[in-house]
C-alpha cells in the first residue's frame, strides 16, 4: 500500500523548475595529498562535471556542474568509493523557482527524484542547499538518525532522500 | 645494543608517541590495508643494496613492478627479481601478489580497515640463508592479514603472516634441515613532516617512517627481527622516492646481509584502465 501511494506521489510530483548548480563534497577516509588526489582524478572523470575546487586539509570538494546537465548523485558517491574512500557529506545548491516541499514531498529535479523529510511544508524560492541522507552518504551513526524515514526507491527508480541544510 | 640499533629503534618509539601531527600510511616495508585507486596503474620500482655479513660486499636486488587497481577493493602486483648475485645482473624470478580490502570503516581523517593478502613466487637462485622470503628469494608463497588505523594524527599498521617456501627453479633444492614454513609479523608507523599546511597537490610531501620486521621459524625456534627508517618524498601527490634503511635487531637464523638501503621510485597513472 505504501509503496502504491509512493508511485502515485511520483506520477504526481510535477517536473520543478529548479537547476542543480553545485555540490559540496566532503571525503572520509584519509589524510594525505596523494588520497585526495586519487578522489579528485576519479571525480574528474564526470562528465557532467564542469569544475573541481579542492581544499585538500578538509578533504572537501566545491564540484560545479555544467548547465541543464543530468547529475547523478551516486556517480559521484561512486567516484570516490572507487578511489578507496567513502562520502561523509554531500550538500546540493539548487536554484528553485517556486518549488513546493514538505514532509515526504518529491521533487523531480534534471530526471532525479528527491524527497525531502525532515522539512516543513514550505515554498523554495531563489538558491537553496539540501543535503543527502541516504546510506553511504554520511557516517553511520549520521545515518541511523534518518535511517527510518530513507526510501532509496519507489516502482524502480532511485530516489535520493534529502533534508534542508541550516546554511 | 649497538648505537645505531638504539637510534633506530629510538626513532621508532618516538613516532608512535608523536602527537599533533599527519599520518601517513604509504609504508616503504609493507603494505598498508588500503588500496591504490581502482582503475589506476602503478610502477614501482625498488632497488635494495644490502651488505653482506661474510665479506661485505653489496648485495645488490632489483625489483620492478606493476601495480593495478582492478576495482575499490582488490589490487594485483605483477613483480621481477633480478640480482647480481652471479657476479653479473640476471633475472631470477617473478611474483604475483594480490590484496583485498574486506573491511573499512572511514571516518573524516580516520580509518580502520583490514585486507588479506598472498603472493606467489618463482625464483632460480640458490638457497643460502635460512630466512624465507618470497619476495625475491625464494619460490614459495605468502598470506597473510593486514590491519591498518588511520587517525589523523597517527597510522599504525600490523601485518601477520604464513610463507613456505619450496625449492627453487633450476633444481636449486630446499636445504632439508631447514624449516620451510615460516610466520611473518610487521608493526609499521608513518608522519607527516611536510608541508605543514595542505595548501595544493603540488607542494612536496616528506613523511618519515620506521617499522619492525619479523620472522620465526617454529619448527627450529629461530627467529629474526629487524628495524627500519625511512623518508619519503611525494612530488605532485603521484610520484613518490623511498629511502630505506634496515637494521637487523636480533637473529640466530644463518642471514647473508640483512642490512642495508631500499631505494625505490613509484609513480602512480590515475585512470589509467577505463
Amino acid at each position: 500500500m505504501k509503496n502504491i501511494l509512493l508511485v502515485l506521489a511520483l506520477m504526481l510530483s510535477i517536473p520543478s523548475f529548479a537547476q542543480i548548480k553545485s555540490a559540496e563534497l566532503t571525503a572520509s577516509g584519509l589524510t594525505c595529498s596523494m588520497c585526495s588526489k586519487a578522489i579528485y582524478k576519479s571525480l574528474q572523470k564526470i562528465s557532467v562535471i564542469r569544475d573541481i575546487k579542492v581544499d585538500i586539509k578538509k578533504s572537501s570538494y566545491l564540484i560545479t556542474f555544467r548547465d541543464e546537465a543530468e547529475v547523478s548523485l551516486d556517480v559521484i558517491k561512486k567516484a570516490v568509493e572507487d578511489a578507496g574512500f567513502s562520502v561523509a557529506s554531500l550538500k546540493v545548491t539548487a536554484n528553485f523557482d517556486k518549488v513546493e516541499v514538505g514532509q515526504n514531498a518529491q521533487v523531480n529535479l534534471q530526471g532525479n527524484y528527491y524527497r525531502f523529510i525532515n522539512v516543513s511544508k514550505q515554498t523554495l524560492q531563489g538558491v537553496k542547499t539540501f543535503e543527502v541522507v541516504d546510506k553511504n552518504y554520511l557516517p553511520v551513526k549520521e545515518y541511523r538518525r534518518y535511517e527510518k524515514s530513507v526510501v532509496a526507491e519507489s516502482g524502480g527508480k532511485r530516489i535520493y532522500n534529502v533534508t534542508l541544510s541550516k546554511i | 645494543m649497538k648505537n645505531s640499533m638504539k637510534t633506530l629503534l629510538g626513532i621508532f618509539i618516538a613516532l608512535l608517541a608523536a602527537k599533533n601531527v599527519n599520518a601517513q600510511e604509504l609504508f616503504i616495508y609493507t603494505e598498508p590495508a588500503s588500496n591504490m585507486p581502482a582503475k589506476s596503474v602503478g610502477i614501482r620500482l625498488s632497488n635494495w643494496l644490502m651488505e653482506e655479513k661474510v665479506n661485505r660486499d653489496v648485495n645488490y636486488h632489483f625489483l620492478p613492478e606493476i601495480m593495478w587497481g582492478v576495482n575499490k577493493n582488490l589490487m594485483l602486483h605483477v613483480e621481477g627479481f633480478l640480482s647480481n648475485r652471479s657476479k653479473k645482473i640476471s633475472p631470477e624470478g617473478v611474483a604475483g601478489y594480490a590484496k583485498y580490502r574486506f573491511f573499512s570503516n572511514d571516518k573524516v581523517y580516520q580509518h580502520f580497515r583490514m585486507a588479506a593478502f598472498a603472493r606467489f613466487s618463482i625464483n632460480n637462485s640458490v638457497i643460502h640463508e635460512e630466512e624465507i622470503e618470497t619476495n625475491g628469494h625464494n619460490s614459495g608463497y605468502e598470506t597473510g592479514i593486514i590491519a591498518t588505523q588511520l587517525l589523523h594524527k597517527q597510522a599504525i599498521s600490523a601485518t601477520v603472516s604464513y610463507e613456505k617456501a619450496y625449492g627453487n627453479a633450476g633444481g636449486n633444492e630446499f636445504p632439508r634441515y631447514q624449516d620451510s614454513r615460516a610466520i611473518n609479523y610487521t608493526l609499521s608507523t608513518g608522519r607527516l613532516v611536510l608541508p605543514k599546511n595542505y595548501t595544493s597537490y603540488k607542494q612536496t610531501n616528506l613523511n618519515i617512517m620506521a617499522e619492525l620486521l619479523g620472522q620465526s621459524l617454529p619448527e627450529k625456534g629461530k627467529s629474526f627481527m629487524d628495524v627500519t627508517a625511512s623518508l619519503q618524498l611525494i612530488f605532485n601527490s603521484q610520484t613518490r622516492v623511498d629511502i630505506g634503511y634496515k637494521k637487523e635487531l636480533y637473529s640466530n637464523m644463518l642471514r647473508t646481509a640483512p642490512d642495508g638501503f631500499l631505494l625505490r621510485v613509484e609513480h602512480l597513472l590515475f585512470n589509467a584502465i577505463k
